[in-house]
């Protein structure tokens, strides 16, 4: 309870405060942005928070996180293009909404739902994640194994239209993570002699490569495209009005979808390597599943606004379970920030429960204020972000190529990260016209070495008898369990899609 | 007129620029411009504040500033390749670790050797140690391998990278005792695996000292030939007649320096070393030794890579 309320006092000083109202306007600005994402935003800004507090850091991190997650519907609202891959299922009804000249109601619902699902999903990691640190110390390498097997099928749902697309995309996130020295026995593998690949390929030059420079080089294109008179590719229109602001009343009568995402949001966000597009889609399903007027989906309905959005931002709260408990990454947003942890002495696991009690409530804390200047900047912005998008792209997009480069440059000070950052630039763009989706790439590299670890461990562990090893540990037949059955439903699915 | 004005700059450029490079080509002056610390870690580890930390006196006592360049990965090696082609000028330090120089050549897999540098400082030494939960049915090293035999128990052994697993093969071929490496990634994640029981012992440089002191855990051994810091009763390895294996925190340079250069930056680096704002630093984390001088660092590290040289010539995985 002393740790609870230090860890209070810790967030409420003036740095950490500061910190949180720059990176929940980064984050807001960033995730409206089409192709600049939190994730991006952590990835180039992270270097600049190695010489703040710890805590200080953190709480500039978690605030463009939390930005972020918002900011990703401004454009997806107002524009048709999501922001961020989590705020695709906010442009279903959004967009409709602004094409009506209600932006401004679409814009605040958004950011109210956001809100009230991070708080509800903050309150639920506070009172879980304490017990679940001790049960986490049970996850060896035959848990962990199977746990990233189960994570694995969530894949499945992240594969845009054609799962066939989703599985190569995925396979070759696998292949790119098998980059780097052996694990068992240090020899190289796939490195062509570039001591540079030694440690494997770095997901912070990768991700910047697939969604920064890929997206300059679909925006190149279609202005060649432009320029030229080949086909041209359609460019969305804006709402000529904004509209009048939300009636909280109404906001309320949206409670239960509102809930539902909320929890949804927090059990997808706990798990490993799921992520937010997936929360969204899901709290986006059951909103429609529920609602009793499904028909008016798709057409502008704000029920449609709020159950994505509380479900996407419920996965922030929801990832840092696994994050502070495991020191397991869900998502890339949260893989990037056990760098900057770790960059501050701070080892994300099962002991910074023990070792550092006052720092995770502090996280806590930071966590839950967060929420509050999400709202006001939210609120007192949303207005103003829709005139930034309408920048120019040559200077929007100038601003982001030198970026992608320079914040390459200043993480690993090497030249050989530039042509990492190039290739998967180049990557990205043929990825994305060829609709293979780069969350399955990215879930598939993130999730690769560790089950490559703890698979091979489990293994070597069993002695030849893994099944019997298996059968001995009953979280990891739990999984085990769960990733049949996942299986299982995927097929059924499949089959009642062709029926 | 102008023109007059604008020849007489620019002969004062250029003369300046003549007495600015005459001056630099004179080593007593040295140094006069910033040099340049390459560090072989990402920004933020422990070896990170070491480097940044020496540099403060460092700096007062050569009277110039010190620039950070980090180049993380592969134990070192990028940082090591990337120095070696720069000039033996004293301008470039290099900072890294004793099987930097004295195992990853071993490999095969990097393009320099121990011949490339000229060792100037070892600064620190890590807690190498093997541990093990306090509660398991043996108390240090030998007894461990005792068990094994008796009860025909193979250990499920942590290891951190290829050279305790060399190290520990060496063990199995001399003693008999049967091993089950598991690669570790971290000493956070080692200390999770020890605690939890998914490993039966695991190498550690260094995390594990608190559980020590809390009474969970206990060091069977120290992986390297001196006693630790914080457990100095724990047997070394030599004392156990197995290869033994130091992780030092080691300054290099490329190699040729002037003597007269070598000599100043030994000097500078050794005070710096032994200035009181270093050592509180490194004897909070029980890594504090004297510090050792160019020729003992250079004797240390030949020591390392013959005992790994020879066991890596018997490994069998």
């Amino acid at each position: 309870m002393e740790n609870l309320i230090i860890g209070i006092q810790n967030a409420l000083t003036l740095g950490p405060i500061i910190a949180l109202i720059a990176g929940v306007t980064i984050g807001i600005f960033m995730g409206a942005i089409p192709g600049l994402t939190a994730a991006m935003a952590i990835a180039l800004l992270a270097p600049i928070t190695f010489g703040m507090q710890p805590i200080t850091a953190i709480a500039f991190l978690i605030g463009i996180y939390k930005g972020g997650t918002f900011g990703g519907s401004i454009s997806a609202i107002l524009l048709n293009i999501p922001g961020s891959p989590e705020a695709s299922a906010t442009s279903f009804d959004g967009f409709p909404l602004a094409k009506k000249g209600r932006a401004r109601e679409a814009l605040q619902m958004a950011l109210f739902a956001s809100v009230a699902g991070a708080i509800i999903a903050d309150i639920l990691l506070y009172v879980v994640a304490a017990p679940f640190s001790k049960f986490a110390l049970k996850f060896g390498p035959t848990e962990l194994t199977f746990v990233v097997l189960f994570a694995f099928t969530f894949v499945a749902g992240l594969t845009g239209k054609s799962i066939i697309r989703g599985l190569i995309a995925c396979s070759f996130g696998i292949l790119c993570a098998m980059v780097g020295l052996d694990p068992m026995s240090a020899t190289p593998r796939l490195t062509f002699g570039f001591i540079e690949l030694f440690d494997g390929l770095s997901l912070l030059s990768i991700a910047i490569g697939m969604l920064g420079l890929a997206e300059i080089i679909f925006v190149l294109e279609k202005k060649f495209r432009e320029k030229y008179g080949l086909k041209k590719v359609e460019v969305a229109q804006f709402g000529k009005k904004r509209g009048p602001n939300l009636n909280l009343v109404i906001f309320f009568q949206y409670w239960k979808t509102i809930l539902r995402s909320s929890f949804i949001g927090s059990c997808v966000g706990a798990l490993p390597g799921i992520g937010a597009s997936m929360a969204a889609f899901l709290g986006y399903g059951s909103a429609k599943k529920y609602s009793t007027e499904p028909e008016l989906f798709g057409k502008g309905n704000l029920d449609g606004i709020a159950g994505p959005e509380a479900a996407n931002s419920a996965v922030v709260g929801g990832s840092f379970v696994p994050l502070l408990t495991l020191g397991i990454p869900g998502n890339v947003t949260t893989a990037l920030m056990v760098g900057t942890f770790l960059v501050h002495g701070i080892e994300p696991g099962p002991h910074v429960f023990n070792n550092q009690p006052i720092l995770i409530y502090s996280i806590f804390s930071i966590l839950l204020i967060a929420n509050f200047f999400n709202l006001i900047i939210g609120l007192l912005g949303s207005g103003i972000y829709s005139h930034i998008i309408r920048l120019p792209e040559y200077i929007i997009y100038s601003i982001v190529g030198l970026t992608c480069l320079t914040g390459v440059l200043a993480a690993s000070s090497t030249i050989f990260d530039l042509y990492i950052v190039i290739i998967f630039g180049v990557i990205g763009y043929f990825m994305k016209k060829f609709d293979y989706s780069f969350v399955a790439f990215l879930i598939g590299f993130v999730l690769a070495p560790e089950f490559e670890l703890s698979f091979r461990s489990y293994l070597l562990l069993a002695q030849g008898d893994p099944i019997g090893l298996l059968f001995s540990r009953p979280i990891a037949l739990f999984f085990f369990g769960l990733t049949i059955l996942a299986i299982l439903k995927i097929l059924w699915d499949r089959i009642a899609k062709i029926n | 007129m102008f023109k007059i004005l604008n020849i007489n700059k620019y002969l004062i450029l250029v003369f300046s620029i003549i007495i600015l490079s005459v001056g630099s080509s004179f080593s007593s002056d040295f140094p006069n411009k910033p040099i340049e610390m390459i560090i072989g870690f990402k920004p933020g580890g422990f070896s990170d504040a070491m480097a940044r930390k020496i540099s403060e006196p460092l700096t007062e006592k050569l009277g110039q500033t010190i620039v950070h360049k980090y180049m993380g990965g592969a134990g070192g090696g990028i940082a090591a390749t990337a120095a070696m082609s720069k000039k033996a000028d004293g301008y470039t330090l290099l900072v890294a670790t004793s099987l930097t120089f004295a195992f990853n050549p071993h490999q095969g897999k990097v393009t320099y050797n121990k011949e490339d540098f000229d060792y100037l400082l070892t600064m620190a030494r890590f807690e190498g140690a093997y541990v093990s939960l306090s509660n398991k049915p043996w108390k240090d090293f030998s007894s461990m391998i005792e068990y094994s035999k008796s009860n025909n128990y193979p250990l499920r052994f942590g290891s951190l990278g290829p050279a305790d697993r060399a190290q520990i093969d060496a063990v199995a071929k001399a003693t008999g005792a049967q091993f089950i490496p598991v690669p570790i990634k971290g000493g956070a994640n080692m200390m999770q695996s020890i605690l939890g029981d998914h490993v039966d012992f695991g190498m550690s440089g260094g995390p594990h000292v608190k559980y020590v002191n809390s009474g969970e855990m206990v060091v069977l051994a120290a992986s390297g030939s001196q006693p630790l810091n914080a457990t100095p009763d724990a047997p070394t390895f030599s004392d156990l007649g197995f290869p033994a294996v130091s992780y030092n925190s080691v300054i290099a340079a490329p190699k040729g320096l002037p003597s007269e250069i070598k000599n100043k930056l030994e000097k500078a680096l050794l005070s710096s070393a032994n200035d009181s704002r270093f050592q509180e630093l490194v004897q909070g984390r029980f890594v504090g030794i004297p510090p050792m001088n160019s020729k003992d660092t250079t004797n240390s590290i030949n020591e390392i890579s013959d005992a790994m040289k020879a066991v890596l010539q018997k490994m069998s995985y």
